[in-house]
């Protein structure tokens, strides 16, 4: 059997080692971020923009997916909605992962009680369900997109913090910590530069799934009425708004949102199960 | 093994007291005075200081805490600003509403979810069309998977009502819940079913398998006695989570469907800024939450003999 | 294939227990079937007792399985498998459940790995008798007796009892016990002592040993352990590559073998006493997937010759052993200098 040859292959190809799933998925995402990015150029009517005479029409040539019920172009709001949609989640895994991976990384550092007073915090986050914890923030803070991120982003940090502790305990028994302080690293040195890469691919992995509840999860925030407020483009209020529209017979907004919606969280799962296979396959 | 059960029992307690603190400290700093909601506005500054007094709200915190904790302990969790009377009274009749709701849909979960897990070790043929379809299935939202049942078998087809509540007799109640149950056990029930064929999946694989077979037992008794047995542990596991899920999903399907429990009740208090009622409809989610993970986990300690030893130690 | 039963020499006149006749087995990896085991040819008699010997990597293991049909799907297995007349590959169901454990039973080499940790001991032992049939108190009865039989003291105990709460060694004569419960007539043992330390291995193979000799069994025992065959076996079949290249009386293996795979596999074992360089055969071992067409063996023999890589040696008879080799008569000479070369 010949040894896999690491020189030859580019750097890119390497990073996504040769699995179609994986790259096809975190292509079509991150087209999907660019699309959302140039939404000001790419949609043809401003989110915002009414017109009462075209009210609740289907797909035709001049709104590709239809109206909703005061005319406003869906194609267009969708395209400006995928915005906030996609940004939520952006920070509220941001946030958890840099909370909890500090947290379970230094938790495994420092040991003795700092270790269990984390544990048992973490513990108690758990019990508190995501959408629970945001909807208390909703009613302390007020609507919109702050509360909302906030509290989700505490809601998930245990799972981060938990998985990232198991693997941190793990590899901290691992021969190449001890080699380190050995050669003179200090702690610090040791987690940055030894600790934080081996346990880089499992982070990328759970970040990824968690991006995908974390979405579905501040969507139904909004579609409840207390997250994004309408007229505000963003695909769970979109739902919401359009489920009147529904149950009189047109059903266009509320299920092109609904569909950009699973579409979404079924690439996010795809591209999130091939890290994490990946992630453990690596030695 | 009392001990062993003790332990995860005594954490659950302990992480609900924790947590009804988080929350109660959380909701004081909630805007809206109740006394302005109760006194109308045109009461005046002393007679708002007066029920104000009267309602404890000026003693510090940890003192009310413990007055709300002592009255809860007595069933009595404050009075609603919305709608003028107990809270527990106006709690009752819809937990039973919302308890319906989630037996139902834990019911659709246990036996699709985890017949869709097993199905690929009966047919091999059918793994790739069960992957398929709980791949897609976890990614669809409750609200999403509300709207697009009320589109195709309420109004297109006809064959369920729109709306969720009903006021018939129970086979009428069952109708007007079938939809949402569907919507609330959708996503979970995909994700079970792919926890349950992961697990056995990997328990299939196992060389205790292969012992078995070589001593003469046949297909049917490998598969119930070394393949499903073992893979219960992380089956029980994901079903506790779930049934904590739902509680909160219960909260999304409600108010899709126009049903009056408790988790449609939570949405509307809080843009009415009824803090007691928000408080209390917490607490209720949390309960039920840890009570599922801790019978879960209890359940683990029961099933594998060797958690037992891990547990202890 | 036709089936040209080679006469054993050793035993000219009992009757074939197993007949194994130019097995092959294919195994799926990654879309493509790879062979790990060419051509295996074996008889074992009643009564006797074989030793299957070769490096990891040799197909022993696979062998026992593809005797018990105990493949995967997906896995291809060729030749045929005859046992006591009846072909093992045509069995119904019903028939193959009976042929493992009352025919044919197996004991595996990592006891733990291969009993179920949530269920007890006693469940463990039991299964295969109820399996067959008995009634709850008669297995539980026979349980507790074999218990005893094997040197278990406090059966009652060890039955209610979970496999992690034992140790390697107990674990091994308990899957020994449930072996044998179920009255087999061959019984494969898949390095039996290879994860137990070497105490225990003793006392493991000497219970083996006697339950086969009070009961009269048929045994194959599968090992990379020369030593341990030679101690335990009336005749050994040394394994490279998914082939078998000598069969031979355990006694004249170690003075006399014919085949240079086996001379160097004796030489390369560390001599106690010597301080002399281990010797090696050069190379690695190959799985059989690897090997050409000719001799498996070729790429690492020092007699190799052209007709070695050309075309693959069957077993021939050669005094009383068995040998896979092209040049078996012209290198006898040599191959025994060879062997006595630096000791």
């Amino acid at each position: 059997m010949t040894a896999y040859d690491v020189t030859s292959t580019p750097r890119w190809r390497r990073l996504a080692g040769g699995d179609p799933l994986l790259l096809a998925g975190a292509f079509l995402l991150v087209l999907m971020v660019l699309i959302a990015c140039l939404a000001p150029v790419l949609a043809p009517y401003s989110p915002s923009q009414t017109d009462i005479l075209a009210a609740n029409q289907g797909p035709s040539g001049a709104h590709w997916l239809g109206t909703d019920s005061t005319g406003r172009d869906i194609y267009s709001r969708l395209l400006f909605g995928a915005r906030l949609t996609l940004l939520g989640p952006t920070l509220i895994i941001a946030i958890a992962t840099v909370v909890g991976v500090a947290l379970a990384i230094s938790a495994v550092w420092f040991g003795g009680w700092y270790d269990a007073a984390v544990s048992r915090t973490l513990n108690v986050l758990f019990a508190l369900p995501g959408l629970l914890v945001a909807i208390v923030a909703v009613a302390v803070i007020g609507t919109g997109l702050t509360a909302p991120v906030v509290a989700l982003a505490l809601a998930y940090m245990p799972y981060i913090a938990r998985v990232l502790r198991s693997v941190a305990l793990r590899e901290r028994s691992l021969a190449y910590v001890e080699a380190g302080q050995l050669v003179g690293l200090s702690g610090w040195a040791v987690c940055r530069r030894h600790l934080l890469p081996n346990v880089m691919p499992i982070i990328r992995a759970q970040a990824t799934l968690a991006f995908g509840s974390a979405l579905v999860d501040l969507a139904a925030v909004s579609y409840l009425g207390l997250g994004v407020q309408p007229p505000t483009a963003e695909w769970g209020v979109m739902v919401a708004s359009g489920q009147s529209s529904l149950l009189n017979g047109y059903p266009w907004e509320s299920l092109t949102a609904g569909v950009a919606i699973v579409i979404v969280v079924v690439l996010v799962n795809m591209v999130g199960e091939r890290l994490a296979l990946r992630a453990e396959r690596t030695p | 093994m009392v001990r062993l059960l003790l332990r995860p029992v005594l954490g659950g307690a302990f992480t609900i007291v924790v947590a009804s603190m988080v929350i109660f400290v959380a909701l004081s700093f909630a805007p809206g005075d109740p006394a302005v909601t109760l006194a109308g506005p045109h009461a005046t500054h002393d007679q708002l200081e007066a029920l104000r007094e009267q309602l404890g709200e000026n003693k510090p915190l940890p003192e009310r805490y413990l007055s709300w904790l002592g009255g809860v302990l007595h069933g009595d969790f404050g009075q609603s600003t919305q709608f003028r009377q107990g809270v527990s009274s106006l709690l009752t009749p819809r937990l039973g509403v919302t308890a319906e709701l989630v037996v139902l849909a834990f019911l659709l979960i246990l036996v699709f979810g985890i017949g869709l897990g097993m199905l690929p070790s009966v047919h091999r043929y059918l793994t790739w069309p069960v992957v398929l379809v709980t791949s897609l299935g976890v990614a669809v939202p409750t609200f999403v998977a509300a709207l697009i049942l009320i589109e195709i078998f309420a109004l297109k087809l006809g064959w369920f009502p729109v709306l969720g509540s009903s006021s018939g007799g129970p086979l009428d109640r069952l109708r007007h819940l079938t939809l949402p149950a569907i919507a609330l056990a959708l996503s979970w029930a995909a994700f079970v079913a792919q926890i349950s064929r992961a697990s056995i999946r990997d328990e299939e694989g196992r060389e205790h398998v292969e012992t078995a077979l070589s001593r003469g037992l046949g297909r049917g008794q490998v598969f119930r006695k070394h393949v499903l047995r073992n893979a219960a542990a992380p089956i029980v596991t994901v079903v506790g989570l779930t049934l904590a899920g739902l509680i909160a999903g219960s909260i999304v399907v409600e108010t899709a469907f126009g049903i009056g429990g408790i988790g449609s009740l939570l949405v509307v208090s809080v843009s009415a800024k009824d803090t007691n009622v928000v408080l209390a409809i917490s607490i209720i989610f949390v309960v039920a939450f840890v009570v599922a993970t801790t019978v879960a986990d209890i359940a683990q300690i029961l099933l594998d003999p060797r958690v037992r030893d891990r547990v202890g130690s | 294939m036709t089936a040209a039963t080679p006469v054993t020499p050793a035993t000219p006149a009992a009757e074939a227990l197993l007949e194994l006749t130019h097995v092959s087995l294919d195994i799926p990896v990654r879309g493509e079937l790879r062979r790990v085991i060419h051509d295996v040819t074996l008889t074992i008699t009643g009564g006797e007792s074989l030793g299957l010997v070769g490096e990891s990597g040799s197909g022993k293991s696979m062998t026992a399985r593809t005797i018990m049909r105990l493949i995967r799907r997906g896995w291809v297995a060729g030749g045929s498998v005859v046992f006591d007349g009846e072909d093992v590959y045509r069995m119904d169901p019903q028939r193959l459940r009976r042929l493992r454990g009352s025919d044919i039973a197996m004991i595996y080499q990592d006891p733990r790995a291969h009993t179920n940790p949530v269920r007890t001991n006693g469940d463990s032992l039991m299964e295969g008798m109820l399996a067959q049939g008995m009634s709850r108190d008669a297995a539980r009865q026979r349980a507790l007796e074999l218990l005893a039989e094997v040197g278990i003291p406090d059966g009652e105990r060890r039955m209610r009892q979970y496999p992690h709460e034992l140790s390697g060694g107990l674990l091994q004569r308990i899957m020994i016990a449930a072996a044998v419960s179920l009255t087999p007539r061959l019984l494969l043992a898949d390095e039996p002592t290879t994860a137990l330390d070497v105490t225990t291995q003793e006392e493991v193979m000497a219970i083996l040993d006697e339950q086969r000799q009070e009961r009269g069994l048929a045994m194959l025992v599968i090992t990379h352990d020369l030593d341990l065959a030679a101690a335990v076996t009336d005749r050994i079949a040394v394994m490279y590559a998914g082939v078998i290249l000598e069969v031979a009386p355990s006694a004249s293996l170690h003075g006399a073998s014919r085949h240079p795979y086996t001379v160097g596999l004796l030489a390369s074992r560390p001599v106690v006493g010597t301080r002399s360089r281990l010797r090696t055969i050069p190379g690695r071992p190959l799985s059989a997937f690897e090997a050409g067409p000719g001799c498996v063996f070729a790429s690492r023999c020092p007699f190799v010759a052209e007709v070695c890589t050309a075309e693959r040696p069957q077993l021939r008879p050669m005094g009383d052993h068995l040998v896979a080799c092209h040049r078996v008569e012209e290198i006898a000479t040599e191959l025994a200098d060879w062997a006595e070369a630096d000791r």
